[in-house]
């Protein structure tokens, strides 16, 4: 018993020391992030979610696609809103060079009814998306992903017919203003594998609404 | 008869204007937008309570569900606590300041406007993805980050009295 105490203790003051080092301000800290979720170069699992025109969408459906730009977004969430004439951009752009958007909703409507399906269905009309907009209805795909906030971006790349992880987070360095954007990072990031080099910034992060 | 209007409209005008006036200086007393830099300040206790920052906004339905426990913790003289609304920067009119208002919230509140968070989210916490609500809680000797809301008041507390 009091070898599992002491190493119980240990274990606790080893994780605190690994989680605390390397910011300014934090010397502990707690978190419900998902723990796990894909990192850069691990092979993602295709999934099949229904999308707002009624079919269901799986990533083997796009066979010609080099690759996919995977964007976690929702209804409600102002910072998501500030993004979406971007992402309907970025679809635009890299559609026609094989990377199209597939946008997730994994918030629950239980919690926001603006983003059930039905309100899915409306926003992707008004709006006019070009790209598929998908109901993770049990969460299953944002806690593969490890996606713990919108708008929170995954660019994927085929390798040997597998998807692989090149990138993960924000579309841009602003989200309040995309004529002050000093680093389109996700772009960046597309740009080096349409051109066979290596992506120079792999991981950003961003404020976001969390996904609940 | 005519003096007395002049004189009646004249005060009017004063009233008016006073009163526009201060509407104005406490909008600003309220609610102030900083930089990162600028919340950088905000980040050191400021006595001998512990500081307690939380990260929040009116549109996130968690984190005002465990704002009154931040508010309570002010109350009871536990911490100096400052609230960083992490709405977009135009709300602050329409969102933030009436939401301070009909809560009538005496805490510290800033609207932190710095859109390069990619710089500034590494500086709170380094395994912090930017997802709110989240907490920096400050002592002198140790600090403590949480990036999830607080189910209670009680855990909250506790935290900050242990420190």
């Amino acid at each position: 018993m009091k070898t599992f105490v002491t190493l119980s203790i240990v274990a606790l003051l080893l994780l605190v020391s690994v989680i605390s080092f390397g910011d300014i301000f934090s010397n502990r800290s707690y978190s419900n992030a998902l723990k796990g979720g894909y990192k850069i170069g691990e092979q993602v699992t295709d999934f099949n979610l229904l999308n707002v025109d009624g079919n269901y969408v799986s990533l083997a459906d796009y066979p010609a696609a080099k690759g996919f730009i995977i964007v976690f977004t929702t209804n409600h969430c102002p910072y998501a809103k500030a993004y979406e004439a971007r992402i309907a951009n970025l679809d635009k752009k890299y559609k026609l060079q094989g990377y199209p958007v597939i946008a997730i909703n994994a918030n629950s409507p239980d919690i926001i009814a603006e983003n059930n399906f039905t309100n899915m269905k409306v926003r992707a009309q008004q709006k006019a998306f070009t790209y598929p907009y998908l109901f993770d209805k049990n969460q299953e795909v944002c806690k593969a992903f490890g996606a713990s906030k919108t708008p929170h971006t995954y660019l994927l790349c085929k390798e040997n017919k597998k998807l692989v992880v090149k990138y993960i987070g924000a579309i841009d360095d602003n989200y309040k203003d995309a004529k002050q954007v000093q680093q389109k990072f996700l772009e960046e990031a597309i740009q080096a594998l349409l051109h066979g080099e290596e992506i120079a910034i792999k991981t950003t992060k961003a404020i976001g609404c969390s996904i609940k | 008869m005519k003096f007395l209007l002049t004189f009646f409209g004249v005060l009017l005008c004063f009233s008016c204007k006073q009163a526009g006036g201060m509407e104005v200086e406490k909008n600003q007393v309220l609610v102030e937008k900083y930089s990162f830099s600028e919340l950088e300040s905000l980040l050191v206790p400021t006595g001998h309570k512990p500081k307690v920052v939380n990260f929040w906004a009116t549109w996130c339905t968690p984190c005002l569900e465990e704002l009154p426990y931040f508010l309570k913790l002010e109350e009871k003289g536990l911490a100096d606590v400052v609230l960083v609304s992490l709405d977009i920067p135009s709300m602050l009119d329409s969102h933030v300041v009436p939401f301070i208002e009909k809560n009538k919230i005496k805490s510290q509140v800033v609207l932190l406007d710095d859109p390069y968070s990619n710089l500034w989210i590494p500086k709170i916490n380094k395994n912090w993805s930017g997802a709110i609500p989240a907490s920096l809680i400050i002592a002198n000797d140790t600090n403590v980050f949480v990036s999830k809301p607080f189910p209670e008041y009680k855990p909250l507390a506790e935290l900050v009295k242990n420190l």
